[in-house]
This record gives structure tokens, C-alpha cells and sequence, in this order.
């Protein structure tokens, strides 16, 4: 899960919708702190899955913000289409916008 | 009064700020790191906001993370408390530039009172008393002898770029002070590439005794009297006391009464504390002043019944004061314990580790601020204060009698406290005779001063009981609060 690096207003990229592929340092979004952006970076290699916030939303320091799915097999799979996201409905309370499952499906999924 | 406010600090005084908030009605957040998750001040909050990591400089020292915090909780005030950045006139200036409140002296009177020089000669010239010392940097030998004759010996030979006591040092006599004198020069040379000396007055055996302002924005002033912090380690305050033993009467109400005059001319605001050294003659001269509420407070509110925490808020908020200094009537004595995670025994070195069980003592006029709870983690990354344990008496003697009770009483159990220091204060002679200088413990080393005490207990503290109980018995027909008041009544009418 990528989590906030500071309280703000989080705001995630445009392009990071759900199912889009991430490298572990990617930029998925911001939190902006004062007008100043703070960078919010995938953990790992992995899909953008549910996201647990909305854009505009009020975040704290280390809040838990969008999930990535870990890629089953980690080569050059294009993403799945997005599914009917039961997957990600699992997190109390989580705003899911759009989820998207990987291939591997969501039993084998282990949360970032 | 404000929409809502951010708690930015931790611990006791988080809790402190939490219950004056709720006093006045008015919702709060407490900011927090993340290692402070699992404090009391968090649980208890209706409302709280992780601003950063453990490492205070991304928390509790982050400037835009408290504002930003403030801001998207919708507060517009945001409470300092003490410590980290409580005196910060470039915080409060940024707090004020995003349209919110700073819970303190405004950020023109912080600016006004930064530098303790600067500070010294305000006030100095609003009538304080200041330490005497040469007229600017020494010229040369001739220039220190005439000086240091001028000021009287023993005096102190420090380095005008100096800091953390390099280069300074105490002489008794002019032999000393030429001999002396060329040691500073040369280290403070290696030192600080500056060799330029001054001298001050040394005040021996002295005595820290404070003063308690309140000032609101209309220039509306009182001193709410004085807090004696002789009983010190290393200049950290560990004992405070009201009145203090060291000054008559008529010299207590001189010395408050032109710490407020000198405030209140110096164009003061919000609550403050004026340090002074009392030397063995109970000649006081001004140190620094102190722009926030101090860990000490407590004792002062025991004295007076005004809750100062609100008091600071209501002030903030642009309120006027409400009472004069007639309506201000302390009574009785009231001590203060701080309750550190430190080894006495050991240096006062830091300790961490889980609170396996915890009792806060009780009974009549004996109150306990802590954060404390048993399951609570002590996180390595912050001070020591566990906790203030602050009893209130008809007199010193009875104040005494009543701490020595709520000591024995209060459990701290699973990490080292510094709970044995002060049972073996309260078995010093030198303390209970109201003697107690602030290089007391420093002397003797704490570890010999434990073993001291421990020596001495048994026949020094049942005399001391007995010369306790006769004054409480005394004056419990006469002075003694009601039984049921657990604290001393207000005696503030608004």
C-alpha cells in the first residue's frame, strides 16, 4: 500500500488509474502540504489497485492512500481488463473508485 | 474564543491542553507521531492527526506539518505547549501568515524578547535588576582588574562567543583573575576563533526563583507570585515550590510586583516567566524570561485556583483579562515532583521500557499530571517527564507531610524512575529547611546524594514528621481548606 508522506491534501496522477502498471518509485500522486507537493511513490513493483482515499481528500502522515497489487509473474503480462473489483472491497471502510485485479487474481494477492 | 484547536505537543502537557479545551468548550486535535500512536493523550482525544514520523524535527519540530494538520482539520488556533516550538517567533509568524492563531505571545513580542542580551538590557532599563558585569569586552589586564574591582569578587570570566562553558571560568581574587585570564583568551581562541573575554558577577550558592505573568493584549497585567526551582541537576529543574522559602513576604511582593511593571512596560503579552538568581543576601537579578506556559505551572494554580492553560487561551483569543491583581489571593504552599524516567542512581540517565503498573497517588490537595498508563511504552525519542505529581499544604511543613504520603503512594512500575530522588529530598536537611541552592545536587553527585539520604533517613524523617504533623494539626482548625475541596478553591471572581 502506498501511504502518505505527510498530512495534506492528497491528490492522485491522473494517468494512475486503476490497473495501470507501477514500478516501486513511481510517482502515483501527491500530497500537497501548504501549496508544496510531497510526492506519493508506489512501494513496490505492482498494479494501482483500490484507492482509499479520494482525490482532495484530507490525508495524515502515513495514511494508507492506494493499494498495489503485487504482479503474479512479474514480466511484461499487459494489464488485465478491469474486473468487477471484489477483490479490494476487502479493506474496512476503503472508497474503492475502480479496482483492478491482476491476472493472478485476488486470493494469491498479497496487499503492498 | 476559537473554532478549534491543534494540540502540537505530546505527553502530560498534551493532556493538560486536551482538559482546558474541554473546559472551554472548545473541540481539539492532538497532533502526534507516529510513536506516540498509543499515547493517553491520543486515546483520549476526540480527535487527533499523525503529522510525521518519531523523529521530532518531521513531527513536533515541522512547522508545515502542524499548519498543514491545523488547516485540514479546520482549526485556527494551534497550542505550542512547551518545548519544541513553543518560543518560535518564525513559526508563530507562519502560524499568523495562514490566518491562524499562535497560542502565546504574538510573534512580534517573541521577536522582541529572542535575545536573552537583548532581553536583559529591556528590562534592565524598566527597572530589573541584572547580573553586574564589565562595560562591554575587556581591553586588556589593566581593564579586567579595574573592572572586576568595580563589580566584586567572585566574578565570572566568559567568552563573548562562548557556549556550553568553554573558556569560562570563576575567580576570588585578582591573583586568580590574571592568571585566569590568559587561559580563557587562549581557549577561547581555539575554541570559538574569538578571544574577546567579559566579565560577570559569579552569584554563589544561588537560588532560581520565578515569576508569574499574565498579561492580556490590552496591557492589562498581574503577577500571579513566584515559583522557587532551587532544586536543580545539571540546570534541569526537578523540585519548584511556592512561596519561595528564600525571600520575605514584602521581598516576594517587591520582586513580583516589578517583574509585572517591567513587563507590562516592555509591551508584554500573553503568559510569561521572568527567571531571576537569588543570591544568600535575597538580592535577585534578572535572567530571562520564559514566552510559553512552563512545565511548572502547576504549582501556581494550586496557589491561586486559576487555571492557566485556559487563562493563556482566553488571552489568545483576544479576551481581556477579567480580574485584577486584588482578585489574585494565593494560600498556602504547593511542590511540585517531576517524575522523570531517569536513573538517580546512575547519572539521571534516560530510561525506556513498558509501564507495567501504574497508581497515581491521591488524598487531600495532591494532584497528578501524567500520561501515563500500564501497558504504556516509554518511546526512546523524547524527554524524560513521566509526569508531575504536585501537592498542595496550609504550609511548607504540611505540603511536605502530604508529598512525603503521595511519593510513597505513587507506583511507577517496569522502568527506573527518579521517584527515590526525591523521597531523599524530602529526608535533606537542607531542603526541608528551605536552604536548597541549585548546585546542591551537582556537588554532591546524585549517586551520593541517594546514599546520603538513604543513611540518614530514618533519624532525620521521623523528626521531620513530627515537626509536619504540629503545624498541620495547628492549622487545621483555622486555615485548612474544607475537607471536600480537592484542591484549593478559586479565589478569582471574574
Amino acid at each position: 500500500v502506498a501511504t502518505s508522506p505527510a498530512v495534506g491534501v492528497f491528490q492522485p496522477r491522473r494517468e494512475m488509474t486503476a490497473g495501470t502498471r507501477v514500478r516501486s518509485g513511481d510517482r502515483i500522486g501527491i500530497v500537497d502540504v501548504l501549496g508544496v507537493p510531497q510526492e506519493v511513490v508506489a512501494p513496490v513493483d505492482g498494479v494501482i489497485g483500490a484507492s482509499y482515499v479520494q482525490a482532495g481528500e484530507a490525508v495524515e502522515y502515513g495514511q494508507e492512500l492506494i493499494r498495489i497489487e503485487l504482479a503474479g509473474a512479474r514480466p511484461a503480462e499487459p494489464p488485465a481488463e478491469a474486473t468487477a473489483g471484489a477483490a479490494s472491497a476487502g479493506s474496512p471502510g476503503a472508497r474503492t473508485q475502480d479496482s483492478g485485479p491482476t491476472g493472478a487474481g485476488a486470493p494469491g494477492a498479497e496487499e503492498a | 474564543m476559537f473554532q478549534k484547536i491543534l494540540i502540537a505537543n505530546r505527553g502530560e502537557i498534551a493532556l493538560r491542553i486536551l482538559r482546558a479545551c474541554r473546559l472551554l468548550d472548545v473541540p481539539a486535535v492532538v497532533a502526534y507521531s507516529e510513536a506516540d500512536r498509543e499515547s493517553l493523550p491520543v486515546q483520549l482525544a476526540d480527535e487527533a492527526i499523525c503529522v510525521g514520523p518519531a523523529d521530532a524535527r518531521r513531527s513536533y519540530l515541522s512547522a508545515p506539518a502542524l499548519i498543514s494538520a491545523a488547516i485540514v482539520t479546520g482549526c485556527d488556533a494551534i497550542h505550542p505547549g512547551y518545548g519544541f516550538l513553543s518560543e518560535d517567533e518564525g513559526f508563530a509568524d507562519v502560524v499568523k501568515a495562514h490566518g491562524l492563531t499562535f497560542i502565546g505571545p504574538p510573534s512580534q513580542v517573541l521577536e522582541r524578547f529572542a535575545s536573552k542580551e537583548g532581553t536583559r538590557r529591556l528590562l534592565g532599563g524598566h527597572g530589573l535588576p541584572t547580573i553586574p558585569g564589565s562595560d562591554g569586552m575587556l581591553r586588556d589586564e589593566v581593564h579586567a582588574l579595574e573592572e572586576a574591582e568595580r563589580i566584586g569578587y567572585p566574578v565570572l570570566i566568559k567568552p563573548s562567543a562562548g557556549g556550553g562553558g568553554k573558556g569560562m571560568r570563576m575567580v576570588r581574587s585578582p591573583r586568580e583573575l590574571e592568571s585566569a585570564i590568559k587561559v580563557c583568551r587562549s581557549e577561547a581562541r581555539s575554541a570559538f576563533g574569538d578571544d574577546s573575554l567579559y566579565l560577570e558577577k559569579w552569584i554563589d550558592n544561588n537560588r532560581h526563583v520565578e515569576v508569574q505573568v499574565v498579561v492580556d493584549r490590552y496591557g492589562h497585567g498581574v503577577h500571579l507570585g513566584e515559583r522557587d526551582c532551587s532544586v536543580q541537576r545539571r540546570h534541569q529543574k526537578i523540585i519548584e515550590e511556592a512561596p519561595t522559602p528564600a525571600l520575605s513576604p514584602a521581598a516576594r511582593a517587591d520582586l513580583a510586583s516589578r517583574a509585572l511593571t517591567a513587563v507590562i512596560a516592555a509591551g508584554y503579552e500573553n503568559l510569561g516567566t521572568l527567571e531571576f538568581l537569588v543570591d544568600g543576601e535575597g538580592n535577585f537579578y534578572f535572567i530571562e524570561i520564559n514566552c510559553r506556559i512552563q512545565v511548572e505551572h502547576p504549582v501556581t494554580e494550586m496557589l491561586t485556583g486559576i487555571d492557566m492553560v485556559a487563562l493563556q487561551i482566553r488571552i489568545a483569543a483576544g479576551e481581556p483579562l477579567g480580574f485584577s491583581q486584588a482578585d489574585v489571593v494565593p494560600r498556602g504552599h504547593a511542590i511540585e515532583f517531576r517524575i522523570n524516567a531517569e536513573d538517580a542512581a546512575h547519572d539521571f540517565r534516560p530510561q525506556t521500557g513498558v509501564v507495567e503498573h501504574y497508581l497515581a497517588p491521591g488524598g487531600p490537595s495532591v494532584r497528578m499530571d501524567s500520561h501515563l498508563y500500564a501497558g504504556y511504552e516509554i518511546p526512546p525519542y523524547y524527554d524524560s517527564l513521566l509526569g508531575k505529581l504536585v501537592v498542595w499544604g496550609p504550609d511548607r511543613a504540611t505540603a511536605i507531610a502530604r508529598s512525603r504520603v503521595a511519593l510513597d503512594e505513587l507506583l511507577v512500575d517496569g522502568i527506573v524512575t527518579n521517584i527515590p530522588i526525591h523521597r531523599a529530598l524530602l529526608v535533606n536537611e537542607q531542603f526541608l529547611a528551605g536552604r536548597f541552592t541549585t548546585n546542591l545536587i551537582d556537588r554532591l553527585g546524585s549517586a551520593a546524594f541517594l546514599t546520603a539520604a538513604a543513611s540518614s533517613a530514618s533519624s532525620v524523617s521521623s523528626s521531620a514528621h513530627a515537626a509536619a504533623a504540629a503545624p498541620a494539626a495547628a492549622s487545621s482548625g483555622t486555615a485548612a481548606p474544607p475537607p471536600s475541596s480537592a484542591s484549593p478553591t478559586a479565589e478569582v471572581r471574574r
